[in-house]
């Protein structure tokens, strides 16, 4: 991975900012391809942007269903978020709409 | 968790699918993968999405899955992983220097092999389309038996090119030696008669002047010119640019030069310096020489039309060859045969098969000995692996994959076998070019019908060879590295963590045998292959050596001449001018005896048929008997050192005046005598003096061995020369010092005679036989030396096995002594481990080389391919070296001091 974010690694991060925490969900507001999302969210990981952390049980357990991995941005990832989105608004580049949708949690 | 998903069969596909898919991914991270997919996957089918979706999702899984892996492939871990195993090998320099060399030796070797092997088994005659050519044989039989190939004739020929279709041009080709005379020395040069359709066909073109043309077939009157070979206007002419036009004597007869032939070919033989157009025998021979039909002496080679096929050719030919009878009346001696032709492929029709199987026999010889090397360094490998198990269980334990444990140990593997393969090329090249030549013309570079088998020039390392080298390199390296990497991923890295040697000497064993213990029998078992073909071909040469020629070979000096058609026309009688030869050469000193006749393995070979024998009046014409003539001076069956069975030898008075005498040798003796004696019998010849009463028989003598020592003797008669004359004759001198001193004296004296008549192959007769047993020689030579290195490698690798061992296992002896075992007993513990793998190795060894042997057939004289002797040996030596490799290290074994080997952590 480059030292800079490339568009969909920034949607992405976006994503998670704006509380759209786990795999599907973040595909389905970017719009990317669920395999582009995972690997990137592994690579985020491995290099401490995000960090991935397993529901917790009894919240499954109650919705009967399997335990979710969340992901959230940490404080090195909102750096390089920031600095990311400066860099794009320099270049005049605009980020796909379907991220500026203002969301809250969704389960 | 999982009770609650829902039943229908989507979500069952989907799950399976999820199962595998986490196969897939690493090890460390397939649990968690799989449980996050999971509950991905239930969320996808809980909010009911559409197919578009699933797909979607399964195969992000898939990519996900597959992502890990491919990370440990990028180039950057590649290359550091390489740069790794670089740091590792430096720390052991000598270590890395015996692996490379080892590998640069056998990997050079194999590819040099490889080349010549390459070109005497898949190589193609150098000449375009090849695939169209093929020789055209003339088939002679009698009615039963095989027919076998015949010469052609001109008038056969002319009729060939005019009736078969089936080809777009045919040639013809005969070899001849003539004597060539510059500036009044005589010299002989490999000539080559060609028709100038041979030049058409072959794709050859002259480098100055031109090749044959219109001119040089069937002229009218002789056509006296000549072209030359590049070879030829180099050495002899000195590149003389102005070549073109001059004149050369050959066979006292004057030929104009009219081209210079390009470099690169010199004949289908490889060996032509000239080449003389067909109408030129006329004037060389007689005027008559292209009108008898019956006068055979050259070949034909033709290029199939592009629409022909091979099978069209055959059948074209076949009925001309049958045709022959009839149109070409034949004389006495062959009325009764049957006539065919028949079409062979030219790469086929070259193939000398000793020579390929020879070849390929010293190629698998060097095989064995990469094979061998390479599992002593994999043995190496796996010993320097176990030293390091601690390193690989931390890295393990760091979270190294095991995909990636194994890759790093073995890229120390294939570093070395890649630098070693580097070596190995370089080492190929020179060994090509130093010792190619040498090699294919030991093994043989001649084919039959006067063709060339292998051109030595044409060995070269090619891109084919060099992908071979390529090839092997990758193999070996993945060979002898993936055992012990394969090892290091078995580690179990608590135990070593925790800094146990207390688990020592465990070793993982199937079935009871060690990874180095069946390293170690392989290898025996190759190594006892190699040797037992070494010694069978030590025994053929040992053979041919004591085989009883029926002359005394030592102290005789040989060498062939012959008057020319021109000679006899101006005058010379063979009879007299032998005799005054004789004459002159028995005055030089040194020289205790001289005498003319067959030079065994030189020549020159004649054949006539019996007409008639008093001891089987049923033998008649019409049966083909044959039998070798050879003319011979006075005493010449004394000089040889011949055993005379019963009569006399040819005497001096055994002239044109005295009647008819021969003498026979004891095969044709038998036969044509089955009831007794043959003496004051006789025998007719188809021979003017010799058909009427026919000669008398005046002695039986041992026979000869004229052709390769070993062979069926032929059946004899020996004639004196001065009843049945002949231009070409053989010379043998028994000298009382070397005979190669006396070559000197000996051509002066003869120039002094006969100033254009040339000596040629003047050797002596041990060198003779040097030349014709060199092929089994040389390959003795090379199968016993890479036996040896065999050997080497097989003593080299149990003596670091047991070494080891007792490293190893020296708190366990420790014990042993401490427990009161005798240090003998000790001893035999450590040397039976070792030789018990050696045993294994020798015992399917024996049975591996009874099979692979068998390749040998061809080449083995006096023994059968299978030889219990020669495998007793070898396996008593292997045996022995075994128990002496293992020693050494056993009494280090022997000497452990119990109190210092139990302190020992």
């Amino acid at each position: 991975m480059a030292r800079t974010l490339g568009i969909t690694t920034v949607m992405i991060l976006t994503a998670i900012e704006r509380r759209h925490r786990y795999g599907l969900d973040i595909v389905h507001r970017t719009a990317l391809f669920p395999g582009t999302v995972y690997t990137t969210l592994r690579r985020l990981e491995n290099r401490g942007l995000v960090k991935g952390q397993w529901e917790d049980a009894d919240v499954a357990e109650a919705e009967r269903r399997p335990r979710r991995r969340y992901y959230a941005l940490t404080r090195d990832g909102a750096k390089a978020l920031e600095s990311a989105r400066h860099r794009f608004d320099e270049l005049g580049v605009e980020l796909p709409s379907g991220l500026s949708v203002a969301g809250g949690d969704e389960p | 968790m999982t009770g609650r998903w829902p039943a229908d069969r989507t979500t069952r596909w989907c799950r399976r699918f999820l199962r595998w898919a986490a196969v897939l991914a690493p090890a460390d991270v397939r649990a968690q993968r799989r449980m996050e997919w999971e509950a991905e996957l239930w969320q996808l089918r809980a909010t009911g999405a559409r197919a578009a979706a699933h797909v979607a999702f399964l195969s992000g899984v898939l990519w996900d899955a597959l992502w890990a892996r491919k990370e440990e492939w990028s180039v950057d871990s590649v290359t550091h992983d390489v740069r790794y195993a670089w740091r590792t090998l430096r720390r052991s320099p000598g270590f890395m220097a015996a692996a490379v060399v080892t590998l640069a030796l056998s990997i050079g070797a194999s590819t040099a092999l490889f080349s010549m092997v390459e070109t005497a088994v898949f190589g193609d005659p150098p000449y375009p389309d090849p695939d169209r050519l093929v020789v055209v044989d003339m088939l002679f039989g009698a009615s039963d038996a095989e027919m076998a190939p015949s010469q052609w004739s001109w008038p056969r020929y002319v009729a060939l090119r005019e009736d078969v279709t089936a080809f777009e041009d045919v040639a013809g080709y005969g070899s001849r030696t003539m004597t060539l005379t510059e500036s009044g020395a005589p010299s002989i040069v490999s000539a080559e008669v060609a028709t100038p359709s041979l030049f058409r066909v072959l794709g050859v073109s002259a480098q100055r002047g031109r090749v044959f043309g219109p001119g040089e077939d069937d002229a009218g009157s002789a056509v006296q010119v000549a072209l030359v070979s590049d070879a030829f206007w180099r050495t002899r002419m000195g590149s003389d640019p102005g070549a073109v036009g001059d004149v050369i004597t050959l066979d006292r007869l004057r030929f104009e030069v009219v081209g210079v032939v390009e470099p690169g070919y010199a004949g289908l033989s490889g060996s032509v310096d000239v080449w003389i157009p067909f109408p030129a025998l006329r004037a060389l021979e007689s005027p008559g020489a292209l009108e008898d039909a019956w006068n055979q002496y050259f070949r034909v080679i033709g290029r199939l039309s592009p629409d022909a096929t091979r099978e069209r050719a055959r059948s074209e030919v076949a009925a001309f060859g049958a045709s022959v009878m009839e149109r070409f009346p034949p004389p006495a001696a062959a009325r009764q045969l049957e006539s065919s032709g028949d079409v062979v492929p030219l790469g086929e029709a070259r193939v000398n098969a000793a020579a390929r199987t020879s070849m390929v026999a010293t190629f698998a010889a060097v095989v064995l000995v990469l094979l061998i090397a390479t599992a002593n360094l994999a043995g190496l490998m796996l010993a320097r692996g176990l030293g390091r198990r601690r390193e690989a269980a931390v890295r393990a334990a760091l979270g190294a994959s095991r995909a990636r444990l194994v890759r790093q140990r073995l890229g120390e593997s294939i570093v070395l076998a890649f630098i070693g393969g580097a070596g190995g090329v370089a080492v190929a090249r020179i060994g090509v070019g130093v010792l190619g030549a040498w090699l294919a013309d030991s093994l043989g570079t001649g084919g039959s019908r006067g063709l060339q088998f292998v051109d030595p020039g044409a060995f070269a390392v090619d891109w084919r060879v060099f992908l071979f080298a390529l090839a092997v390199t990758a193999g070996v390296g993945l060979a002898f590295g993936l055992l012990p990497a394969l090892h290091v991923a078995r580690t179990d890295a608590s135990e070593w963590l925790r800094g146990g040697r207390a688990t020592t000497g465990v070793r993982r064993r199937v079935l009871g045998i060690g990874g180095r213990d069946a390293l170690l029998a392989g290898q025996v078992v190759l190594a006892v292959v190699l040797l037992s073909a070494a010694s069978l071909m030590m025994r053929t040469v040992v053979n041919l050596q004591r085989v009883d020629l029926g002359f005394d070979p030592d102290h005789l000096l040989t060498a062939v001449y012959s008057l020319s058609p021109a000679d006899e026309q101006a005058g010379v009688r063979p009879a007299v001018f032998h005799d005054a030869v004789l004459e002159r050469l028995s005055a030089l000193p040194g020289i205790t005896a001289a005498s003319i006749g067959e030079v065994p393995m030189g020549g020159p070979v004649k054949r006539t048929i019996v007409m008639e024998s008093e001891g089987r009046p049923d033998i008649t014409l019409e049966d083909h008997f044959w039998i070798r003539t050879v003319r011979v001076a006075p005493g010449h069956l004394e000089m040889m050192g011949a055993s005379l069975i019963e009569g006399r030898d040819i005497a001096p008075g055994d002239d044109e005046n005295a009647g008819k005498v021969v003498v026979l040798g004891r095969a044709a003796a038998g036969e044509l005598f089955p009831d007794g004696s043959p003496l004051g019998r006789h025998v007719k010849l188809p021979w003017p003096g010799y058909d009427g009463i026919g000669a008398t028989v005046v002695g039986v003598v041992e026979d000869l061995a004229l052709d390769r020592p070993g062979q069926p003797p032929d059946r004899l008669v020996v004639l004196p020369m001065r009843q049945a004359p002949a231009p070409e004759t053989g010379l043998l001198i028994r000298v009382t010092v070397d005979p190669g001193g006396l070559i000197p004296a000996v051509r002066s004296a003869m120039a002094e005679i006969a100033p254009n008549v040339a000596l040629t192959s003047v050797m002596s007769m041990r060198d003779r036989l040097a030349t014709t047993n060199a092929r089994p020689r040389v390959l003795t030579l090379l199968l016993g030396f890479f036996g040896s290195v065999a050997l080497l490698l097989v003593a080299i690798g149990l003596y670091g096995s047991i070494a080891q061992l007792v490293a190893e296992r020296t708190r366990e002896l420790g014990l042993r002594s401490a427990l009161g075992a005798g240090r003998l007993s000790i001893a035999a513990l450590v040397v039976r481990q070792g030789v018990g793998a050696t045993v294994a190795g020798v015992v399917l060894g024996v049975g591996a080389s009874a099979w692979a042997t068998t390749m040998l057939e061809g080449l083995v004289y006096g023994t059968r391919t299978v030889d219990p002797m020669g495998l007793a040996a070898v396996s008593g030596i292997l045996l022995c070296v075994a128990v002496g490799a293992a020693w050494l290290p056993a009494r280090r074994g022997m000497r452990v001091d119990p109190v210092v080997a139990l302190k020992v952590e």
